[in-house]
């Protein structure tokens, strides 16, 4: 399958607006160093605790924000070098849901103004053309034509993320970045969100960024994971290796201590000490080191473990992972 | 028996209309076990455990029926006055956010110790040295100096700690906590539910714990209570709850959660929650049940005992 995006060495760094006092400029080590393919088709999850960079990654993708140092390619296309017109067409390729089905659209504007927007400003669809436009979509995520002229506050949490993904829709993408799409959904109705997104995916051969931090729910959804510490991605690989035989030591404690909804499995959970550093003052070395139950090693505290890779796509950043022969 | 709610029906007077929050709602929590209390947003988990403490924010909130028994005695005939002392050294609960339930303009020392002072005698330094066991029990970092510091100084997990052991300072007989892990990480999560369970097992504590996470559940919990639209649907051990649930609604929340591994379509519960307004008559899950009949649109199922210690409200249980 063919690579649709490409991130190569991303950073980013936002200053920090600490005391004046401070000679010394200080930033937030967001996204450190973040290399990663994705193939058309697939659904890729990227986990890891509050605050590590996910949503980071997610904007700087959909091109929201400038990356501080490193390439972004969609289709071969270097995003950040890109003129008006070509960048016009390659963003119309991109689409995104956020969490919050609440604050994500305008409360003044009715559904029909919310999901023909984008057409409005990247298509000369007018009319009547407009407007079947917009029902086939609203369809397509399970609402009815009557909603049409209906206000978002009168919609459920479930059905305000379903116009989201309508819209995120409308301009037929091949690329859908979803950060948190049902974390702020019930169970029941995270399921029917959840079971839409598949459908839409085998429907319209989308490609998935998957951001989340319930694992369960990537488990289910995505094809491979990527796991995100600090800043960093320090794990990649299919769902399998990940769940089944993680490498890296936070992914091993990640994946152990996540509460599973079933009695029969009880396992061995690992219990990490103390809390994650600040990413403005990011530890030396693996910046898992101050927590990770299997450092012993100098080098951990020394040397900035970088991705390896293990075969089988598997690729963790830990001086401990051997490269199997 | 520690606790025993009977027929409780809690409402809320709005500009929109009577809120029916609960409608006869019957709980009962044993001595030394943790009940599970769950459901979905606006289910009525919160207003229970704020009705237990008399807590109910009035108005537009009033506890316009039933019975809730602590200790053997109505808890709702009693004066304000008595509630006070039990809330806090008898029952104590902690919430999801700690955030907003620790004042920032006090050390957390300082918040601790007014509270085991208040329902403990004792001097200052009696009550610090207390303090310090406390965050001590609760693995804090350095307990001596984490007395001197405010809340905003300490991370989520370091503040639900804090409040963790401001609710057990005094020896509850009950401790509610209400998503006392929601707003964490995993990893801090489960650093928290692991203190939870091990100062359970200490103390002997009963626990009423509210989530709407069944992996939590799963890991915690010896009993389970399934609301639904202010009132209980079923109510059984842990292991009858997963591997027997008889309410369609029980069923239907453990098939809509995927399972690890899992790679058929999730199922799913139509619809969404009805309004607590104006209910449906009859069984509230109704109009999102898939094997409903007629007399469910009708009448109220009763509480039915299908064996023991596993109750259910649904007509299919009702010969
Ligand atoms: N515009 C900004 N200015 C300054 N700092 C920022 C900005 N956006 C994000 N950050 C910081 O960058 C880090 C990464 O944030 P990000 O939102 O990417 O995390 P996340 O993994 O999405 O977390 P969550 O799971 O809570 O959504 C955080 O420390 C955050 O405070
Ligand atoms: N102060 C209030 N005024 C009006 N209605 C209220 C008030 N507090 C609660 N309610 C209503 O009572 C019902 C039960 O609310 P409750 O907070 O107990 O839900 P919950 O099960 O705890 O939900 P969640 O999982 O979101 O915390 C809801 O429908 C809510 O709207
Ligand atoms: S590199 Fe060292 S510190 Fe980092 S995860 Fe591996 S063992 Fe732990
Ligand atoms: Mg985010
Ligand atoms: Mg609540």
């Amino acid at each position: 399958m063919s690579v649709v995006l490409k991130l190569t060495n991303v950073r980013k760094y936002f200053p920090t607006t600490k005391s004046f006092s401070q000679r010394k400029k200080e930033y937030v080590k967001a996204v450190e160093d973040v290399s990663f393919i994705i193939r058309e088709g697939e659904t890729v999850g990227l986990v890891g605790e509050s605050g590590c960079g996910k949503t980071t990654v997610g904007r700087i993708i959909l091109r929201l924000i400038a990356p501080t140092a490193g390439q972004v390619s969609f289709r071969d296309q270097d995003l950040f070098a890109l003129r008006k017109e070509e960048l016009r067409k390659t963003r119309k390729k991109m689409g995104v849901v956020f969490q919050d089905p609440y604050s994500s659209l305008n409360p003044r504007m009715s559904i029909q103004e919310i999901v023909a927007e984008p057409l409005k400003i990247h298509t000369n669809l007018k009319g009547l053309e407009l407007q079947e436009r917009v029902v086939e979509l609203l369809k397509q995520v399970g609402l009815k034509e009557d909603c049409l002229r209906r206000y978002p506050h009168e919609f459920s949490g479930g059905q305000r993320q379903r116009i989201a993904i309508a819209r995120a829709l409308v301009l037929n993408p091949a690329f859908l970045v979803l950060d948190e799409p049902t974390s702020a959904l019930d169970v029941s109705v995270q399921a029917q969100v959840l079971n839409l997104i598949i459908e839409l995916q085998k429907e319209l051969n989308l490609t998935y960024l998957f951001i989340s931090h319930d694992l369960i729910v990537v488990e289910y959804i995505a094809d491979r994971i990527m796991v995100m510490y600090l800043g960093r991605i320090v794990e990649i690989g299919s769902t399998d290796k990940i769940f089944n035989h993680p490498i890296h030591p936070y992914t091993k404690a990640l994946i152990s201590v996540i509460p599973i909804p079933d009695i029969c499995q009880q396992r061995k959970e690992i219990f990490l000490e103390g809390d994650v550093p600040s990413p403005v003052n990011v530890p030396s070395g693996c910046s898992f080191h101050t927590r990770c139950p299997e450092a012993k090693e100098e080098v951990c505290k020394r040397e900035i473990p970088i991705l390896k890779d293990l075969g089988q796509e598997h690729y963790v950043a830990c001086h401990l992972a051997k490269v199997e022969s | 028996m520690l606790l025993e709610i009977k027929e409780l029906e809690t409402h809320f007077f709005t500009y929109e209309g009577v809120v029916k929050a609960l409608n006869k709602l019957d709980l009962t929590i044993y001595k030394g076990e943790t009940l599970g209390l769950v459901g979905e947003t606006g289910c009525g988990k919160s207003v229970t455990a704020l009705s237990i403490l008399r807590l109910v924010p009035a108005p537009p909130g009033k506890i316009v029926g039933g019975k809730v028994f602590f200790e053997g005695e109505n808890l709702l005939e009693k004066e304000e006055k008595e509630m006070r002392k039990i809330r806090g050294s008898k029952i104590s609960m902690i919430f999801q956010n700690p955030t907003s339930s620790l004042n920032p303009v006090f050390t957390v020392g300082n918040q601790v110790t007014t509270v085991t002072r208040t329902h403990q005698k004792g001097s200052k330094r009696e009550a610090q040295k207390k303090a310090t066991e406390m965050f001590e029990l609760v693995r804090l970092p350095d307990p001596e100096r984490t007395l001197w510091k405010y809340p905003h100084e300490l991370s989520g997990g370091m503040q639900q700690r804090i409040m963790i052991a401001m609710a057990l300072s005094c020896e509850p007989s009950l401790l509610i906590a209400d998503e006392p892990t929601t707003a964490l990480d995993v990893t801090i999560q489960a650093q928290v539910l692991n203190l939870i369970k091990r100062l359970k097992e200490e103390t002997k504590t009963s626990i009423l714990l509210i989530t709407h996470n069944l992996g939590i559940v799963a890991k915690m919990c010896d009993r389970v209570v399934v609301m639904y639209a202010g009132e209980v649907v079923e109510e059984a051990s842990l292991n009858k709850i997963f591997e027997a649930p008889k309410h369609p609604y029980t069923m239907g929340l453990l098939g809509a959660i995927p399972k690890l591994n899992q790679k058929e379509k999730l199922e799913v519960i139509k619809g969404s929650v009805c309004s607590l307004i104006d209910p449906p008559q009859g069984c509230r899950f109704y109009p999102r049940c898939s094997s409903f009949t007629e007399i469910c649109q009708k009448e109220k199922p009763a509480r039915v005992k299908i064996e023991e210690d596993h109750f259910v409200s649904c007509h299919l249980y009702n010969f």
